[in-house]
């Protein structure tokens, strides 16, 4: 198993703000291409692709562009999502520091595709770096006509704003992102009208994490054939999957899709557990994804695979449990984060994380029965069910893998077994 | 309009196209438990209770805001839909103080309705634990109380203020845990932009936000409701009077989503403002002035008294030495017996009320180019409008629940707003346009557009040609009216008035709205017939969502004109120096009538300087404050030889009357009130009335029959069938067909379903009439003197001379006490700061009020609201009249204005 680098290819080849560097390096030749092809094509050209999103949902891009191109007249939004904020996940940090203007080009064919000609980039509050090398770039990109009026001497104008994250998990929530640009109270809204058709200051607007829009200049700067050599069926490319928890190495890897499995994936990016013992538990997909045991590992790396084994593959980011842990404390660690992240708009969500919180500090300090347990799996498939958004509908998730993986765990915490 | 078709629970529904499956259902009466939805709002789907199961859908699905859709199955309940909801319950009971034992909502709680439904165990997650106790927004709030510990977070109260009243004043404060609703930065209400509507408290599903007046005076199971019509400005809102008969106390006021014409919603007065009802200053007994005293007499002393002075004054002088003063906010029943009292038992037509103040140039102008003197379409049109032209109306404050329409009209329909108006008014917020005229410029900004319109070709011309009348001198009138000579009259620049014109002329249905803005002035007549010229220029009446809309400033002032409080004419406008009308009421009266028109208001108390009035019988009004030039109406009230006044209060009128008797108020009595959009509709008694007072109609009555022309009745009912039988256009109209939904003149027969909106094909007269006019300058300019325009008008808090709305604690709290508007710059020129002492003077008077230095009105110009007996403004108004409609000029008159000594 090997690293397949397409998308991280330039990571550390050129200084971040060196413009120069990047042209070098084949930079600006798919933004060339999509000025040359007109917004409608560019749109085909990634609808054909197959393209999702690598934010955690996997909405396919292509068509949520064609969605907000549709709409002809008016102001239109696009917004790339840099939040990250999910447990576990650092790989949008990688591209945004180390391949920017890769980013920005893909920001720019997004804004030209869709017709915006305002653009934001949000970023996580704690990249305090990379919110002043953003800052930096945009000055330089507008040197370089690359923001502006008619980029590089073409009819199409647009602009860019980096804004700072306020620090707020929700925030990586579209439309707690767009409330948070609007300098409302950043929460979830219900759907539809999705963002696509009432999105920012209620005009059509494309959100797209960063990982997905840094593949769109690789898409057309190779063209769509050469980018579904890579992967499997159905969902082509290469992937960044973050690497974390009771791990030798953390770290960023970029892998063709499907091209291992998780437990090759941990061994050798991860160089196995800390410890050396076992591996007890994964979350392969950030930590609202359910969890894995170790009898699962087997799955290929693929959203389909990890699916059908019983979670998801969300942000990619694999947090890795070794044997030693209990599931209570794990599930704990969770709540604690979770457990003030909801935005509050939802009655389930709002009220049940704060509960299962609770609940689960009880079971850890020796004081729960079994009735908190029944408690904890009827909150958390109560969230899941009728939540408006992905937090509420996935924080449950973990606990209520682990609550069937792991009984004995939490048996042995309310007493009822001895460990 | 297309619909579809779909099952839920196993029944066939068909609805319109764009319906969602929760209201589907609820339209045949399947009840989906919900906890943040009102039709008023958009679907927000923050309580997750009202999940459905679609068949072939995965997992549930929100019905509030999932269209219904053709051939889908919907299972509203079933065992796991059950056991969710039961889930989300406790949840949200773990968040909600459960104290149903002491809580005014008790029994009117739609989450304990839930929490019952499903059984839900409240102590199931954990009792919430109580914050600590720390003030919130509402704390000094004299309206509201606000209990976080019950709050559960559903949004209604926010969403309401942000998207139905849109006065955006509260908000979600906090994060996980404690989050709350507040203020922006947590300030106290009444400090906040709230606009004290109440809606927040009546949408509360959980018994969190409460009327702080009514805590503790009783829960639902103790009151019982009764429905009547607001008895507030002229919209005629329905409101639910909740009493307890045990104290005979109104403890609150809603009002139900989906009542005609206010949809449930309501404005400070109506919802707050009911404490003068139980007022211990009520009018009790009859009062007899002797040797400069009231002293209290019993009914039979007094009706006596009455008698003896009016028959001596009427034999001395004859009956047009007598003048009676109706009242705009009495029953359509007690207007019909007073003005009937004064033609047939007095024998004159001196009968007149206060639409001579506010409306008397729309009756006039409107009648004179369309045939019928009245708001042509209706409130619930406007939504639909494609441009509504405000001029001279603060709807925002004046008729708040208009307002709330015109801004739903912009904010949800794409509807043009343009507001013609000097001050920077709250409907400004939501214009395109915004024109601030100098005040009694009306003609010439209005003949602008109509250049602008014929010189761009943007007229109607097959309208004006099948239609009306008199365009072609009309046209060339303002052939030379230039918007650039009207920029040097108004101060508007030329350009928006082109552009005004532009937007009017060009929106698919144009609906005018004005009120007193237009009618206060000695042009008050030929601003009227601008707006009507403006309107048929384009076409934009007979039409659903146009027409020329005069919003009427009190709850019945369209009643009493209707039924003939006025010198001219018998009910339904029919005129009394036509014999044929004549012989028809001396038939149906018994008694020989006066060929004569009547004196007006102001006429009548002019003509008490000059001796030719020595009586007058004033019901329900206080021109002692109400009325312009107030020093001169004064001594009238005070030389008259005879002064009856029947009131509530011991007004500021009253205090001069020989006579004073006690009626009952709104809240007491049956009858009708006919809003601004000629709605019928009922009045009923809620409360019984205090000590000897009676209803108006009785009393008249009584003194009628004293008077030698005997009159008795049964029942308000049996007066608005004489009514009827009298009143064409009343003719269809009864108590039993106004039940439930009031209808709207004219109603000619018993099986007509009255009219939406007036002059469809064809107007009243015939054809509708241009009419030539050209721009008079008001009666009084400023000098070096007298530099200010000095304007008046009403506050949203208050109304007419403030008997009624002052003796709320929560509008004394936002609304103490008068005061005059001034620019910042003018201000500073005069070294005025905001609420310094000030007095303000004109030719006629002066006053002394408070500074409220503002940006929202332009330099040179003043403005006073005329509520308040300190200070009273109508001590500085003209009394110049407009000589069709012997209007007042409120609006103009020549002001200055000094600081005063602390």
């Amino acid at each position: 198993m090997r690293e397949t680098r397409v998308l991280t290819r330039r990571v550390g080849k050129y200084e971040p703000l060196d413009l120069k560097g990047y042209k070098a390096d084949g930079g600006l030749v798919a933004l060339k291409k999509a000025l040359a092809m007109g917004p409608e094509s560019v749109i085909e050209e990634i609808k054909r692709s197959g393209l999702a999103g690598r934010g955690g949902a996997g909405f396919p891009t292509g068509p949520k562009w064609a969605m907000a191109a549709s709409e002809k007249q008016g102001q239109k939004y696009f917004i790339c999502n840099a939040e990250e904020g999910e447990l576990g996940t650092f790989k949008d940090k990688v591209l945004l520091d180390g391949d920017p203007w890769m980013v920005l080009e893909g920001i720019l064919i997004a804004a030209y595709a869709i017709g915006a000609e305002q653009a934001y980039i949000y970023i996580n509050g704690e990249y305090d770096h990379t919110v002043a090398l953003w800052e930096r770039l945009v000055v330089e990109a507008r040197k370089a006509r690359l923001l502006g009026d008619g980029i590089l001497g073409s009819k199409f104008s647009v602009d860019l704003q980096v804004v700072k994250g306020k620090g707020l998990y929700i925030t990586g929530e579209e439309f707690a992102l767009i409330s948070s640009l609007e300098t409302r109270r950043a929460a979830s809204r219900l759907k539809p009208p999705y963002p696509t058709e009432k999105g920012l200051f209620g005009r059509p607007t494309v959100v797209n994490n960063v990982e997905t829009i840094a593949n769109v200049p690789v898409i057309l700067a190779n063209g769509v054939e050469a980018y579904h050599k890579l992967g499997v069926e159905g969902e082509p490319g290469t992937r960044l999957f973050s690497i974390s928890g009771d791990v030798k190495e953390s770290g960023v890897f970029e892998l063709e899709v499907g091209s291992g499995t998780l437990a090759e994936f941990i061994d050798e990016f991860g160089r196995g557990t800390a410890s050396g013992r076992p591996v007890k538990a994964v979350q392969p997909g950030g930590g609202t994804s359910a969890f894995l045991a170790r009898a699962s590992l087997g799955c290929r790396l693929t959203a389909q695979a990890i699916r059908q084994a019983g979670s998801g593959i969300g942000t990619a980011g694999v947090i890795v449990y070794e044997e030693g842990n209990s599931a209570v404390d794990i599930v704990k660690g969770l709540l604690e984060f979770y457990g003030s992240e909801s935005c509050g708009r939802c009655a389930p969500c709002r009220i049940g994380v704060v509960r299962m919180r609770e609940i689960i500090e009880k079971v850890f300090q020796g004081e729960g029965t079994t009735e908190d347990l029944e408690q904890l799996r009827q909150i958390g498939k109560a969230c899941v069910e009728v939540s408006t958004c992905g937090m509420g509908q996935s924080f449950p998730l973990p606990v209520l893998s682990a609550l069937e993986l792991f009984p004995q765990d939490f048996e042995v915490a309310i007493g009822k077994v001895s460990a | 309009m297309k619909e579809v078709c779909f099952t839920i629970d196993g029944r066939e529904v068909t609805v319109p196209e764009g319906t969602t499956i929760l209201e589907a259902a609820k339209s045949v009466g399947i009840d989906i438990p919900h906890l943040c939805y009102d039709s008023r709002l958009e679907p927000a789907g923050t309580c997750r209770l009202c999940v459905v199961q679609i068949e072939g859908r995965p997992g549930l699905t929100i019905s509030c805001n999932t269209l219904a859709a053709e051939g889908i199955k919907v299972c509203t309940e079933n065992d796991e839909i059950a056991a969710i909801r039961k889930t989300v319950l406790e949840l949200i009971l773990s968040e909600h103080r459960v104290a149903c034992t002491s809580c005014d909502m008790d029994g009117a709680c739609k989450l304990q309705d839930c929490a019952y439904r499903y059984q839900a165990d409240e102590g199931r997650f954990g009792l919430p634990e109580r914050r600590p106790v720390k003030p919130n927004y509402a704390t000094n709030s004299e309206a509201i109380l606000y209990d976080p510990d019950k709050c559960i977070l559903c949004g209604l109260c926010v969403r309401y203020c942000e998207e139905v009243q849109k006065a955006e004043a509260l908000a979600f404060a906090g994060r996980l845990g404690q989050i709350e609703v507040s203020t922006a930065f947590g300030i106290d209400l009444h400090k906040s932009s709230c606009v004290l509507c109440g809606g927040c408290v009546e949408i509360c599903p959980a018994g969190t936000m409460l009327d702080r007046a009514a805590i503790g005076k009783g829960r639902e199971k103790d009151l019982t409701r009764t429905r009547t019509t607001c008895a507030y400005c002229g919209v005629g809102c329905q409101i639910d009077l909740n009493v307890d008969l045990k104290t005979n106390e109104i403890v609150h006021v809603t009002s139900e989503v989906g009542c005609i014409p206010n949809n449930g919603n309501l404005c400070v007065k109506g919802r707050f403002a009911m404490d003068f009802v139980a007022s211990k200053k009520r009018l009790a007994s009859p009062l007899i002035k002797r040797n400069g005293r009231f002293e209290k007499a019993t009914w039979p002393e007094a009706i006596n008294f009455i008698a003896e002075r009016l028959t001596k004054i009427k034999t001395q002088s004859g009956p047009d030495s007598i003048a009676g003063l109706s009242s705009a906010k009495c029953t359509n029943e007690d207007n019909y017996i007073f003005q009937k009292f004064i033609r047939a038992a007095i024998g004159t037509n001196n009968v007149d009320h206060c639409a001579r103040l506010c409306h008397a140039s729309t009756v006039a102008g409107l009648a004179r180019a369309f045939g019928s003197g009245a708001m042509t379409n209706s409130i619930d049109e406007l939504k639909n409008a494609g441009c509504i032209f405000v001029i001279g109306s603060n709807t925002s404050e004046a008729h708040p629940v208009i307002a709330l329409y015109i801004k739903e009209a912009v904010a949800k329909n794409g509807t043009h707003l343009i507001v013609a108006d000097p001050r920077q008014i709250d409907l400004v917020r939501f214009a395109e346009l915004h024109l601030p005229q100098k005040p009694g410029t009306d003609v010439a900004l209005i003949n602008a557009m109509m250049n602008v319109i014929i010189s761009e070709k943007l007229q109607d011309s097959d309208f004006i040609n099948d239609l009306t009348e008199g365009f072609s001198e009309f046209a060339n009138a303002v052939k030379n009216f230039t918007p650039e000579m009207a920029e040097e009259i108004t101060t508007v620049p030329a350009e928006k008035i082109r552009q005004a014109a532009r937007i009017y002329a060009g929106a698919s249905t144009a609906s005018i709205v004005y009120s007193m803005g237009i009618t206060q002035h000695t042009t008050g007549t030929d601003n009227v017939l601008s707006l009507a010229n403006l309107s048929m220029l384009t076409g934009n009446v007979g039409k659903e969502s146009t027409g020329v809309n005069p919003l009427r400033g009190q709850n019945n002032v369209q009643g009493a004109c209707d039924l003939g409080a006025l010198p001219n004419v018998y009910p339904g406008y029919q005129p009394v120096e036509d014999s044929k009308i004549q012989a028809k009421f001396e038939k149906a009266w018994s008694k020989e009538l006066s060929p004569n028109k009547g004196l007006t208001v102001v006429e009548i108390f002019h003509a008490v300087e000059t001796g030719d009035i020595k009586a007058i019988y004033i019901m329900g009004e206080n021109p002692a404050l109400s009325d312009p030039n107030l020093n001169r109406t004064r001594k009238a009230l005070e030389t008259v030889d005879f002064l009856l006044v029947q009131d509530i209060f011991l007004s500021e009128t009253a205090q001069y009357a020989d006579v004073v008797l006690p009626s009952v108020c709104f809240a007491e009595k049956d009858g009708t009130f006919t809003n601004t959009e000629r709605r019928v509709q009922r009045v009923r008694a809620a409360v019984t009335p205090p000590g000897q007072s009676r209803s108006d109609w009785e009393t008249i009555c009584d003194v009628s029959t004293r008077l030698g022309y005997p009159m008795s009745y049964d029942s308000a009912g049996q007066i608005m069938d004489e009514i009827a039988s009298v009143t064409p256009i009343y003719g269809g109209i009864s108590f039993d067909r106004i039940d439930s939904v009031g209808l709207q003149w004219p109603c000619p027969d018993k099986e007509h379903p009255g009219t939406k909106y007036l002059h469809k094909g064809r107007f009243t007269r015939g054809k509708g009439k241009f009419h030539t006019v050209s721009f008079k300058a008001p009666a009084e300019s400023p000098d070096a003197k007298y530099p200010f325009v000095l304007s008046t008008g009403r506050q949203l808090y208050q109304f007419h001379t403030g008997t009624m709305t002052r003796k709320s604690a929560a509008i004394n709290q936002v609304s103490p006490t008068g005061y005059v508007e001034i620019h910042i710059d003018d201000a500073g020129k005069l070294g005025i700061a905001d609420g310094d002492k000030v007095e303000v003077a004109t030719i006629r008077g002066k006053v002394s009020t408070l500074a409220k230095v503002t940006k929202n009105i332009e330099k040179g110009w003043l403005f006073m609201p005329f509520h308040f007996y300190e200070g009273p403004a109508n001590m500085l108004t003209i009394d110049a009249l407009d000589p069709l409609a012997k209007i007042p000029e409120y609006k103009v008159c020549a002001a200055t204005i000094q600081k005063q000594g602390r």
